[in-house]
């Protein structure tokens, strides 16, 4: 980490550093400059006086004629080391004449000049009877230069070893104290950001840095510490989390496992009563009162079914990945379904059904038709539960996407209803949430719709957008864009319970047919049969698997539907022994009949070689849906 | 020890006759001990060019003042110039140290007397005194 000017180094030399300069501009400077002024001064003072004394000299030697003063003069000069040069001069100023000088072997007078800035000068005059003139005293200035840089010499000394005496002080600073602060600065980075390992310096010093490094190596071992006793408590808590999470793994397994099983002997009962209920609506001799009852109990056989059916969806979401089967799906037959299914839940309605729909029948796409379908109805349904008064709009555009790549759908279900404020909106979605409690008491169902709808669009690449005002009715949307197909796939039907509605009336145009029913639900036997009464079948019932392969080996059946879930051997066993008989099944369609008719299941059944699957619990409609199909493929009654 | 030095007392007198008043001039001198005496020795002690005697003792030169009669005939014979200039001279020659500084004496008995008192000395008189031969041994310079 370089020092930077706030560091302490700086912020003790930089006031050093500037006292020596100071100090030395003093000693270098102004005190040698002031020194050299006075000692000019008194240089003067003196040779004013000397001049003054070498005037009485001379005077004295002209006047007695007596050189012995002047020879005392010259060894006065020739002792004194200061280089005093004196010169006398006769006559008046501005004619005088160079009498005598000392030192006298001097080449050149020239520093005799008034005007010669190297020499200080004072002159004395002296007069006698026969002469007169002036006595000159000179003082080279070199000289005094040169005593003032003798007297600074030890001055310079002084500043040189202040220097290097500060160059020390921040030399020692430097590693002494600043050095270790940054170093231990450092390590207190890398202690906080749990680097516990770094190594201190081992040396003990007794000073204050030696105080920091110590409390630096207590902080360490604390955090070592702290460190531990934190891994011990994640070991304990992970360790706990660990077998909670396993508890609750194993309580939902069971409780999904209870749900499954529940809403499996559930849907077996309610199958009997919903096609009970069927049976008796659909007899000509029903009384128009019972009648009344029954359409009241069939629709809430049906509520209770549809009921159980989002249950076991839920569950089903929670546990797997919405699975998607993409198709190729002409956008205007979906929709058009759609409307017809949505149709008839308006027909005893007094809300009005509005589909609002500009799809070219062009447009094919490739996407979960099922699913979509199931959103979309959702959707309608909830709509109309929570629309007292006005209509429910289906709006649904589509358009080229991604330079005709692709196809861009926008579905929106609105309706004139009482709308939901914000709170209710932020929690929308959630599992078993119906909005204010009010409103849920009063519209039936689980809650669950809206949840399994987010989970399929979410799945889709997709998201629910809602928009609502209270009073004023809600707006859901939602977008999809899907791989566009420019030519018409052939239809083919996979499961024959998607087929659209039939009535009964229709089913009387259906063939005679012979029909084995392998059921071990004694409940499930009757209920087919009295269906079956409705039309012209000839069916046959075995309650296992074992006994309809009898069946098989000693009656001929234009049909065979078979149970999956069965004791000792499923309906999949029957299917691989009748496989494996050639003569058996030679024009025989054997189908699958089951309750847990998911789509991965369908398929799987399918791949095993079903001719097709039937999901419980069978409806009259459905049934004569499926006995109408099967008489067109086999064009003529039966053989008895 | 005054008849020590008498044994080695030389006078030479100098006969010179001036161009204006052809006055007659005597060199005299009191040769130290083991110093060699001659006329163009003695003369340039008297104009400054020596210091000393060529044994080494210092030379003790007597010059009239400006009292006496021979002040200017004395520098008119050492230098040619007037007896003012040879003042100068010396002025300049003992300030400058290269000279020992001259007596100064207003006759020329008063000059005998000291050449002959003061060994190393050296002197020009007009006339030689009546008791001066019995006493020195004087040696006249034509």
């Amino acid at each position: 980490m370089p020092a930077t000017l706030n560091s302490i180094v700086y912020r003790v030399v930089i006031p050093m550093i500037i006292g020596t300069v100071v100090a030395g501009v003093l000693l270098l400077w102004i005190v040698p400059d002031r020194q050299n002024a006075a000692l000019e001064e008194s240089v003067k003072s003196e040779l004013q006086s000397l001049s003054a004394a070498f005037a009485v000299s001379a005077q004295l030697a002209f006047a007695q004629e007596d050189l012995r003063a002047l020879s005392q003069l010259n060894k006065l000069l020739s002792d004194d080391r200061r280089g005093l040069r004196v010169a006398v001069f006769l006559g008046v100023q501005g004619e005088e004449e160079l009498l005598a000088a000392f030192p006298d072997e001097e080449s050149s007078f020239d520093y005799l000049n008034e005007g010669s800035a190297d020499f200080l000068r004072a002159s004395s005059p002296f007069h006698t009877e026969l002469d007169s003139g002036r006595v000159v005293v000179l003082f080279d200035k070199s000289n005094l230069r040169a005593q003032t840089t003798r007297l600074s010499l030890p001055l310079y000394f002084a500043l040189l070893a202040l220097m290097l005496i500060q160059l020390a002080i921040y030399s020692r600073l430097k590693r002494d104290v600043v050095e270790p602060i940054i170093s231990a600065a450092q390590l207190a980075d890398e202690l906080g950001s749990g680097q516990l390992s770094q190594q201190l310096p081992k040396e003990t010093r007794k000073d204050e840095v030696g105080i920091l490094q110590s409390a630096l190596r207590v902080l360490r071992t604390r955090l070592k510490l702290e460190r531990r006793r934190n891994r011990r408590l994640m070991d304990s808590l992970e360790s706990e989390v660990d077998k909670r999470t396993k508890d609750l793994q194993r309580a939902l397994t069971a409780k999904d496992t209870f749900m499954a099983g529940v809403s499996h002997e559930l849907r077996t009962p309610l199958h009997s009563v919903i096609a009970s209920l069927d049976l008796i609506a659909t007899d000509e001799q029903i009384q128009p009162k019972q009648e009344k009852n029954v359409h009241l109990a069939r629709r809430g056989a049906r509520a209770l079914m549809q009921l159980i059916n989002e249950l076991l969806e839920f569950q089903r979401l929670s546990q797997t990945d919405v699975e998607l089967q993409p198709e190729p799906q002409q956008v205007s037959r979906l929709v058009s379904d759609v409307i017809d299914i949505a149709d008839a839940l308006f027909q005893q309605s007094e809300l009005s059904f509005i589909p609002k729909i500009t799809i070219d029948a062009d447009y094919w796409g490739d996407f979960d038709g099922h699913r979509v379908t199931q959103v979309l109805l959702n959707l309608i349904g909830n709509a109309r539960k929570f629309t007292e008064q006005g209509c429910v709009t289906l709006e649904v555009h589509a358009e080229p996407h991604n330079d005709d790549a692709s196809l861009r759908l926008n579905f929106t279900v609105a309706d004139t209803g009482r709308g939901m404020d914000q709170a209710t909106l932020v929690r929308l979605g959630e599992a078993f949430f119906q909005g204010d409690d009010k409103l849920s008491r009063r519209h039936e169902g689980t809650g669950l719709g809206l949840s399994i709808v987010k989970r399929i669009l979410e799945a889709m690449g997709s998201e629910l957008k809602v928009t609502s005002q209270l009073g004023e009715g809600s707006q859901l949307t939602f977008d999809l864009t899907v791989p566009r197909h420019h030519h018409l796939p052939s239809t083919s039907e996979n499961t024959i319970t998607e087929d659209g509605p039939s009535s009964v009336e229709n089913a009387r145009s259906i063939a005679p047919l012979s029909v084995l029913y392998v059921e071990d639900s004694e409940m499930n036997q009757m209920m087919m049969a009295a269906l079956c009464e409705r039309f012209p079948i000839t069916l046959s019932l075995s309650n296992s698997a074992k006994a309809g392969y009898e069946a098989i080996q000693t009656q001929r059946f234009d049909l065979i539907i078979t149970d999956i879930q069965m004791p000792d051997h499923s309906g999949l066993d029957l299917l691989a022994w009748f496989q494996e008989d050639p003569g058996a099944n030679l024009g025989v369609s054997m189908f699958a009949c089951t309750a847990t008719a998911t789509r991965q299941a369908c398929d799987m059944f399918q791949a095993a070689g079903f001719a097709g699957v039937l999901t419980k619990p069978l409806t009259l409609d459905e049934l004569a849906v499926f006995f109408n199909q099967q008489s067109v493929r086999y064009g003529e009654p039966s053989r008895g | 020890m005054m008849p020590r030095l008498y044994q080695s007392l030389l006078i030479s007198l100098l006969l010179v006759s001036s161009g204006a008043s052809a006055q007659t001039l005597l060199l005299i001198a009191n040769v130290p001990e083991g110093s060699q005496f001659s006329e163009d020795y003695a003369l340039s002690l008297l104009r400054g060019d020596q210091k000393n005697w060529d044994g080494g003792i210092d030379a003790r030169v007597a010059l009239p003042s400006r009292e006496a009669a021979n002040y200017d005939a004395v520098a008119n014979l050492l230098l040619g110039s007037s007896g003012k200039r040879m003042q100068r001279l010396w002025f300049r020659l003992v300030f400058s140290g290269k000279v020992n500084p001259p007596a100064y004496l207003d006759s020329d008995a008063d000059i005998i007397r000291f050449v002959l008192d003061t060994e190393g000395a050296v002197a020009i008189i007009s006339e030689p005194a009546s008791d001066m031969p019995s006493l020195t041994t004087v040696t006249v310079v034509p």
